[in-house]
């Protein structure tokens, strides 16, 4: 079956540092990839590749390819239309100073859409879906950056759902939430991944345990091990370094 | 002896401190203090003449008597002018240079240009002027070779309050907008700029204070000694009129008319001083509202 | 979602950033149209009969002699150059004091008055400061130093000081801000007091923009044209004391300009007077940008 995400011998230097070592693998279609690794390896960086948003970094070299659905990225004419077919979430929570209506809509809208009832249906549903819709719904109008920050974080996933976009990509985003907010996200991306594809980088091995089909254990740039998720936690993974981060003994 | 007791010498440093700071502040206060006696004698002797008329009436007996209506009514033209020409360059200036200029040597050149044109002597603006509009152009002396002249000059006040206030806005908003696919351009307007619009004002603001003073500009583009203009009428002046102003008429009359009662210049260097204060207070206590107004 | 945006606001996106891209290099060219549009005008005597030699050196101006032309500047170079250093030498005492002052030893609620009214000192208008110069400077000096009289280097030098004291102050402030913290605490740390810190550790850290902002006070006052033209008198001579009359290079031209005939010799020369007038401002600007630049990189954020 064709991968949802191709990426062949990816290099990407910051000046001289390299933040990603010629790195490849797949990514399947519908499943949550978790990516687990201290900080620094790289994870963000993968993550700006994939949505083109690291041609904003002054200095960076890149090298490689990676492809959605086939079709090279970097080919690709329309990198605004590339970033609405991918979903991304930052670890801070980022309240747009504008209405908690004008947060979720304002990606439809500057994708071109301005009818007002679809507008409305695609804020309440991208607001719930976040679990955010029952303590906003009375107050839509109200500035987002005056929500506390984990519901502005949930404002941040209830934006990255507003445009459908084919693939969701999660940068530790439970970093600056509490766990009970985490447990009912988590719940909402088992929920999405019957629809769209999921790449979720945690610092939270537990996290990846939890959700992912398949984890990635990416290490100074380089893609230490890949599998099927409860292999990676075991006995059975394949490189020691793995076993050494899962087990605690660094990270 | 007890370490830390205080000694004949830690008291005598002590008081050389005191003075030292006593000394600094006193010159701190010698600079204002005499403005303030300065600004109070000018109002006192301007008092005989301030009134309503003398803002509303003309000058009378070759300006020994009357008042600065057109005058002042010259200045509003070339400010409002100045304004319209500056404004929109100057944001689209600051708008490049922090939006979209990468870090190269033509960003740092621009950067130059804009601090070498503020340092630009007001004289040398008056030459261009004159070089430039009135006569490369063809505009001839007028409120429209001022006013650009005025533009000019005034260009880089606004370049720098706009590129202030745009840096201002966070870049996690900006990033956060590429990351729904929003173009450039498209979170500038609708991001960017709806949260700079504050510093834009006080930019706006402090343009108009810096035009309503200058004088040497005006001097030989389009401002005049003496114009007759209708009182009362503010579309007394075409932009291809030649013009008083406020600034341009206080050096007139304190220099060129013998004769004239003291109290005129007196009360027309009031007027402007006073106009140009005002302007100033009001940016000020924008400034001051605003932060108490964040968005964030 | 892929909603289409249509292509008229996406053509209209594209002729806006090149907007905004010609609006960015504007200052360039507006600082070149400068230069351009006032050397031309003084181009013809510039070529055919411009004498440097003569230009600089002599202090003969007699630009209206019905037989004998002479273009010296000197005298009127002196006149800027000694109102400038007049000024200079009280501003810059006492425009450190005051950012010192402001910067180290005010309470904060002061400080935002202080800074206020300076810059209300800032805003007024040249040609009001020359008023000021002409109605109130001039006979306090006449009854203070029995002067025969009032417009001269003193007035000019007073007046033009009080000008340049703001930007000198605010620069200098800002300099002595950007000193960090620790410089501060490691010097009294080590027991010295508050006037020995700032003596010896904060003014040496922050000496690149102090200079920055003596070279922008110094570039200010040279510039200066209203003020000068109305406090420091009409007489084209080196200055014996400061009260002498004298006049500058920005006054001549401002006073002389309206007299000539577009495209006369004299015209002309006043042209040429503003082309070097425009390189001197030219240059020291540029200095004090590479001296504030300096700083940044030291700062570490360049």
């Amino acid at each position: 079956m064709e991968p949802k995400i191709e990426i062949s011998s990816l290099r990407v230097k910051y000046g001289s540092k390299e933040a990603l070592k010629g790195i490849s693998f797949q990514i399947r279609k519908n499943e949550i990839l978790g990516i687990i690794g201290p900080a620094q390896s790289g994870k963000t960086t993968l993550l700006k590749v994939i949505n083109r948003t690291i041609e904003h970094e002054p200095g960076v070299e890149l090298n490689g390819m990676v492809s959605i659905d086939g079709v090279d990225i970097f080919k690709m004419r329309d990198v605004h239309a590339l970033r609405r077919r991918v979903g991304m979430v930052a670890p801070l929570p980022v309240g747009l100073p504008l209405s908690i209506y004008e947060n979720v809509a304002f990606a439809p809208r500057t994708g071109g859409m301005n009818n007002k009832a679809k507008l409305d249906i695609i804020v309440e549903r991208c607001l719930t879906q976040a679990a955010l819709w029952d303590e906003v719904k009375d107050r839509l109008h109200t500035l987002g950056t005056k929500l506390s920050g984990g519901q502005q974080q949930r404002l941040t996933i209830a934006r990255a759902l507003s445009h459908d976009p084919e693939i969701l990509c999660l940068d530790e985003f439970s970093i600056a939430i509490d766990p009970v907010t985490t447990m009912r996200i988590e719940e909402v991306l088992k929920e999405l991944r019957s629809s769209m594809t999921i790449i979720l980088v945690t610092n939270l091995v537990q996290q990846a345990r939890r959700l992912a089909d398949r984890t990635a254990f990416i290490l100074n740039g380089e893609l230490v091990e890949l599998a099927e998720t409860n292999l990676v936690f075991s006995d059975q993974a394949v490189d020691q370094r793995t076993k050494d981060y899962v087990g605690g003994i660094f990270g | 002896m007890h370490p830390f007791q205080e000694t004949i010498h830690s008291k005598s440093r002590q008081r050389k401190e005191t003075y030292i700071k006593g000394l600094f502040c006193c010159m701190t206060i010698a600079i204002i203090i005499p403005l303030i006696l300065i600004i109070g004698y000018m109002l006192h002797e301007a008092s005989p003449v301030l009134s309503a008329d003398f803002l509303l009436k003309a000058p009378e007996r070759g300006m020994k008597a009357g008042g600065i209506w057109p005058a002042l009514l010259g200045t509003i033209y070339l400010v409002m002018m100045s304004l319209i020409v500056a404004a929109p360059i100057g944001v689209m200036a600051a708008i490049y240079l922090n939006e979209y200029a990468g870090d190269n040597w033509l960003t740092r050149t621009v950067n130059l240009a804009v601090i070498n044109l503020a340092g630009v002597p007001s004289i040398v603006h008056a030459l261009f002027g004159l070089g430039a509009f009135v006569l490369f152009a063809g505009m001839g002396k007028s409120i429209l070779a001022a006013s650009l002249t005025l533009a000019v000059m005034t260009l880089p006040v606004i370049i720098t309050s706009t590129k202030e206030s745009l840096a201002a806005v966070p870049m996690a908003f900006r990033e956060a907008c590429w990351n729904v696919g929003a173009t450039k351009w498209q979170t500038i307007r609708r991001v960017v700029i709806p949260n700079s619009i504050s510093g834009m004002l006080t930019g706006f603001i402090l343009e108009v204070s810096r035009a309503a003073g200058e004088t040497a500009p005006i001097m030989f583009t389009g401002a005049v000694f003496y114009k007759a203009v209708e009182e009362g009428n503010l579309f007394a002046y075409n932009l291809t009129d030649q013009c008083m102003a406020l600034s341009m008429h206080l050096f007139t009359i304190s220099t060129q008319v013998p004769g004239v009662p003291e109290a005129i210049p007196f009360a027309t260097a009031i007027v402007l001083l006073g106009t140009v204060l005002v302007i100033n207070a009001f940016s000020i206590a924008f400034r001051i509202y605003l932060r108490s107004r964040k968005r964030w | 979602m892929q909603y289409q945006r249509g292509r008229w606001s996406r053509v209209i996106e594209f002729l806006i950033e090149w907007l905004i891209r010609i609006s960015g290099i504007s200052a360039i060219l507006f600082v070149f149209g400068i230069f351009f549009f006032v050397f031309k005008e003084g181009a013809g005597f510039l070529v055919t009969k411009w004498k440097p030699i003569e230009f600089f050196t002599s202090v003969e101006w007699y630009p209206t002699s019905l037989s004998n032309k002479r273009y010296g500047i000197l005298a009127i170079i002196a006149g800027s150059a000694s109102v400038t250093l007049l000024a200079m030498m009280i501003a810059i005492p006492f425009s450190l004091g005051a950012a010192v002052f402001i910067s180290e030893f005010c309470a904060p609620k002061l400080k935002e008055v202080l800074k206020v009214l300076i810059e209300f000192l800032a805003a007024i208008p040249s040609v009001v400061w020359g008023f000021i110069g002409l109605m109130i400077m001039n006979p306090l000096i006449i009854k203070i130093f029995n002067a025969p009289i009032g417009l001269n280097v003193l007035n000019g030098g007073i007046i033009l000081a009080l000008m340049s004291i703001p930007i000198i102050v605010s620069i200098s402030e800002d300099a002595l801000k950007a000193v960090p913290d620790s410089y501060r605490e490691a010097a009294i740390a080590l027991g010295v007091t508050k006037w020995q810190m700032i003596y010896r550790v904060l003014i040496p850290a922050a000496k690149n923009g102090l200079l920055a902002g003596g070279l922008l006070g110094v570039g200010r006052s040279i510039g200066e044209t209203m003020a000068v033209l109305l406090a420091t008198g009409h007489a084209v001579q080196i200055p014996n004391g400061p009260l002498d009359s004298v006049r500058t290079l920005t006054a001549t031209i401002a006073a002389e300009l309206g007299e000539t005939e577009q495209g006369a010799d004299h015209w002309q020369v006043l042209f040429i007077i503003g082309i070097f007038l425009f390189s001197i401002t030219f240059v020291i600007n540029l200095i004090a940008y590479l001296v504030v630049k300096g700083i940044r990189i030291q700062a570490g954020d360049s």
